[in-house]
């Protein structure tokens, strides 16, 4: 067995599609190219293989994870070259790698994640690194999401999983944040939250859909073993 | 004081600040300054050498002092004292000022024009901009006018300006698709992008063919015949087939909102740009929204208000066999197999492009081709009664009726071995080949199995070669075969063993619709199905022999009792039934014949001794007569009829593990007179669509209200339930579908007699189509 990664880039229209959609989408992938996954056991066998994090919808993103097992051994022509070529615009693979074949799942192993977040006002309106310093020098900063067992509203602080925003002069002098926030399954906070909650503090005046937000990195710990190929 | 001291961004938020603009007004500055620099680039890019930046920060100043009486000299008071003596100088005049020529345009005029075509913080155009104006502070005569100057003299000015630049303002500021695609549910049914699409370089081709299906993109992208005709197009260097959908209602409010002109999904062109438009008529429910797509694109829903200057609007599919209630808005009709006729029109399109000929031109040349139907070619007289007296042809070179296009040997209809595959879910996403077209069963309410006559087979070995070329190409992990009666095939059982080995090597899960249940499909059903059992499905559309008779449908209770039986004893533990209500000569007998053979399936289950859970499902839908069958002169039930019927049933089937379900009733009976409308059905449509009448086949969506008023106000009884005379003119007789008048009448009296006519596999029972073509079920005696 063989267990490789695939970095990877999502941009332009390609972004509109979902997470569902982009399992089927390397699913069908893997397919046209012939390379052959793995599969797991039981009634219901289906190919191993999985994203370090679902993107959610109109994110775009630099550096994606895939993670996924096959039968026999691949060269990176064929992991990048080949599986390039069955891709939409938009996708691009950027480099692939060789995973231990035991131990915690991409999922598990990712940390943190920094996004970047243009927003549709002049950066010189306010001093916005103070406003972000205000938001987050807050004792709490209590957000509403829906459970999905109970489907019941809760609040909860997302405050402990903001590791860091910073402002900067964007593109035609609009203001752009950096945002580092926990990311993966042992601690994880959605960007949307940060991003409504941040918009309601600093009192913007734009809507949502005006603001591109864009995946940068998920970070990995510093000894992830990744054989780069 | 340096004399070229430039304004900084940071400057003027310190000068926002300082003045306490107000944010609508900041905004507002900032909309200015973006619309004025994206004209000034464009003028730039045609010649001109305008100081971008200026521009950008005088509009990004100008209204700094707003909230003071005379703001602008305030401002410009200001600006000049810190030194910004050219942006002072524009923010002075910007109140009254006169346009330069264009030879002598300046900053000024850029920024004054975008302060002209902004409002509050969005670009508007001029017009609106003076409209707004005119109204904001209450109306005065002398400002009025004065506003009306100033639009002509900027209107004038725009004018010189698009015509240097070579494209209209407004459309430097067309929204983005992006902007709109944010603000909806599921944005991806608008992205196109997918894999294996054509991607044409736009210098290469002579005619651009959009290929529109009247409903949401998941529904679209089911439809096989949208992937065969876009192969076969786009195989054709001279022509580019791309795709557009109807949007759903989230993503067309939008496009009105911003006015943002229905496009291709390939190239996102403005449908209103094509060559020729065309719509597939899959359903008569999707008329409406055909209008509203043709609405969308800003183009002329009837034909005779459209000149040469718009796409060609034409329409193919089963429902062409009935186009009259289409007629006044479809300019050309392409009857039967597509695969021929599409490229061959659109070729011929190309030459007429080349040599610039007429529209009316065109529509000589093609008339007397096999599926070519010319709507305006023909003028309809009406009787005293509303019946058709006659159709009169307006131009001798018309053909008298319109044969049906015939694929003769579907081996040369080509099938896409590379088909495009959705980024998003569809409703059947998989791999699909077609194994045969036609049908030889005759039921007599089959529109289907009228108009795809006669049967013509894929060899299996070509079968077999797409199924793993697709599969290749796609990456799908499902197939399904596709025919009107999948046992039907020759050779089905060789056929299928082969298909069921190739899948399993494979990895792939196949799918067989519409299987007879006889002990082969139970046995290739095991292999196929072993661990996730879908339900097993059965159509003995009606509830007893004598009627089963009625409608030719060859099924006998003993088929379905022997086929449950085999079910139960396999395992399964789901049966579904379709039965069809409404149909000619139904009597309540044979409703309760429809909750009898429910009750009998229970107790087959229960006599079997297995045990556990088991459920029947029986699904009822409407019988709609269609145009073009033994039962076309036949009236509909009434909406009140298939109610107390349903009520009825409801009744009955209150029996422990049966489900009922059944279809919308004014849908049905709005279908009816869709399906066997004529021309005057065209207002129907119009008024329908001008209430707001579109996705009339989702039931959540079906306007009652609006729908009930126009079928009273067109006389829609009249359509649907009205028996016709043998005599009669039917608006559908200028087509010839192959099969005879005769033969459908013979059949219908056979109907009334309850005689069956068996399956034309067995011997040649004359429809008439072998006058026409070679038919492999005989019948020498041509």
């Amino acid at each position: 067995m063989y267990k490789y990664i695939i970095v990877f880039s999502k941009n332009g229209y390609v972004k509109y599609i979902s997470h569902l959609d982009m399992q089927r989408l390397f699913s069908r992938a893997f397919r046209r190219c012939g390379l052959e996954l793995q599969y797991s056991q039981g009634f219901n066998p289906h190919p191993k293989m999985s994203f370090a994090q679902p993107l959610s919808l109109g994110y775009s993103a630099k550096g994606e994870y895939i993670e996924f097992e096959t039968k026999t051994a691949y060269s990176n022509d064929v992991l990048i070259g080949n599986l390039q070529e069955t891709m939409p615009t938009g996708i691009q693979l950027i480099r692939c790698g060789i995973i231990p074949d035991e131990g915690k799942s991409l999922a598990a192993s990712v940390e943190y994640a920094d996004y970047t977040v243009d927003i549709p006002v002049a950066f010189y309106e306010k001093d916005y690194q103070k406003v972000i310093d205000d938001y987050l020098s807050q004792k709490q900063i209590l957000t509403e999401k829906r459970q999905k067992k109970t489907k019941k509203m809760v609040e909860t602080d997302i405050r402990p999983k903001i590791r860091a925003i910073t402002a900067e002069q964007g593109r035609d002098d609009k203001l752009t944040l950096r945002m580092t926030l926990d990311c993966g399954s042992r601690s994880n906070v959605s960007p949307e939250l940060v991003i409504t909650s941040f918009m309601k503090f600093a009192s913007f005046n734009c809507s949502r859909y005006e603001i591109e937000v864009s995946r940068d990195k998920l970070g990995l710990p510093v000894d992830y073993d990744i054989k780069w190929m | 004081m340096s004399a070229n001291k430039r304004l900084t961004e940071k400057e003027c938020y310190e000068m926002f600040r300082a003045y306490n603009t107000p944010d609508h007004v900041i905004a507002h500055c900032r909309a200015v300054s973006d619309t004025a620099v994206a004209i000034g680039r464009q003028l730039n890019d045609h010649g001109f050498d305008l100081d971008l930046d200026l521009i950008k920060m005088a509009g990004l100043i100008h209204d700094v002092a707003r909230t003071n009486e005379h703001h602008e000299i305030i401002a410009a008071d200001m600006l000049e004292k810190a030194g910004f003596t050219e942006e002072a100088a524009i923010v002075r005049v910007h109140m009254r000022y006169d346009f330069n020529s264009l030879d002598k345009i300046n900053e000024t005029d850029i920024m004054c024009l975008g302060d002209r075509v902004v409002k509050e913080d969005r670009y508007v155009g001029i017009d609106e901009r003076v409209d707004y104006l005119i109204h904001k502070k209450g109306e005065n005569p002398q400002r009025t006018e004065s506003l009306l100057t100033k639009k002509q003299e900027t209107k004038a000015f725009i004018s010189h300006i698009e015509e240097r630049i070579g494209m209209s303002i407004d459309s430097i500021f067309a929204p983005s698709l992006d902007q709109l695609l944010k603000q909806v549910e599921k944005p991806g049914r608008y992205i196109g992008n997918e894999i294996n699409i054509s991607v044409k370089e736009t210098e290469k081709f002579d005619v651009r063919f959009a290929f529109a299906f009247p409903d949401l993109y998941e529904i679209g992208m089911s439809y096989v015949g949208l992937q065969i005709l876009y192969n076969i197009v786009n195989k054709k260097e001279n022509l580019y087939c791309e795709r557009v959908f109807a949007p759903a209602a989230d993503m067309e409010a939008l496009m009105r909102d911003y006015s943002y002109p229905l496009f291709t999904l390939e190239t996102k062109t403005p449908v209103k740009n094509m060559d020729v438009l065309g719509f597939t008529l899959q359903y008569e429910m999707s008329f409406t929204n055909i209008l509203n797509m043709l609405e969308l694109a800003g183009i002329p829903l009837l034909s005779k208000d459209r000149d040469d200057s718009w796409p060609l609007i034409i329409a193919g599919g089963p429902c062409a066999f009935n186009p009259e209630p289409l007629a006044d808005f479809i300019d050309i009709f392409i009857v039967g197999d597509g695969e021929q006729a599409l490229p061959e029109l659109l070729e011929t399109v190309a030459d007429a492009k080349k040599s610039g000929k007429s529209k009316t031109e065109l529509f000589k040349i093609i008339s007397d081709r096999d599926g070519i139907y010319i709507p305006s070619f023909y003028d309809v007289y009406y009787n005293e009664d509303g019946t058709i007296q006659q159709y009169k042809k307006n131009w001798d070179g018309a053909p008298d009726r319109i044969r049906k296009s015939i694929i003769e040997d579907i081996e040369y209809a080509e099938f896409p071995m590379s088909t495009i595959v959705p980024l998003i879910d569809t409703v059947h996403d998989r791999a699909v080949v077609e194994t045969f077209r036609g049908c030889t069963r005759g039921c007599r309410f089959c529109q289907a199995g009228m108009i795809y006559r006669p049967v013509r087979e894929r060899k299996s070995d070509s079968i077999l070669k797409i199924a793993e070329e697709q599969l290749k190409n796609s990456g799908h992990d499902e197939l399904s075969i596709l025919s009107l009666s999948t046992s039907d095939y020759s050779d089905f059982e060789d056929l299928t063993l082969k298909l069921t080995k190739f899948c399993k090597d494979k990895d792939v899960s196949l799918s067989l619709p519409s299987l007879r249940l006889d002990s082969f499909s139970f046995k290739v059903l095991e292999e196929i199905q072993k661990y996730k059992k879908s339900g097993l499905t059965f159509a003995p559309e009606a509830g007893t022999q004598r009627l089963r008779d009625i409608i030719n449908k060859g099924i006998t209770d003993k088929d379905i009792y022997d086929a449950v039986e085999q079910a139960i004893e396999l395992g399964w533990r789901h049966v579904k039934l379709y039965f069809m209500i409404g149909l000619p000569g139904e009597t309540y007998e044979d409703l309760d014949g429809i909750a009898e053979i429910a009750r009998n399936i229970i107790g087959l289950h229960k006599k079997s001794g297995k045990g556990g859970r088991f459920n029947v499902t029986i699904s009822i839908s409407n019988f709609v007569p269609k145009a073009h069958t033994p039962f076309q002169w036949e009236p509909q039930d009434s909406t009140e009829e298939f109610r107390k019927k349903h009520e009825y049933l409801t009744e009955r089937l209150k029996i422990k593990n049966v489900t009922y379900n059944y279809h919308d009733d004014e849908v049905s009976t709005c279908e009816a007179v869709i399906a066997r409308g004529d021309r005057r059905c065209s207002d129907m449509l119009i008024k329908a669509h001008e209430a707001g009448c579109k996705f009339d086949g989702w039931s959540e969506y079906f306007n009652r209200e609006a729908w009930k008023n126009v079928l009273e106000e067109g006389n829609g009884v009249f359509y649907s339930q009205r028996k016709r005379s043998y005599d009669e003119v039917l608006p559908w007789d200028i087509i010839d579908s192959g099969v005879t008048k005769s033969f459908l009448k013979s059949e219908n009296d056979k109907a009334g007699l309850g005689d069956v006519t068996a399956d034309c596999r067995q011997g040649c029972v004359g429809c008439g189509i072998n006058s026409r073509v070679r038919c492999a079920q005989g019948g020498s005696d041509v």
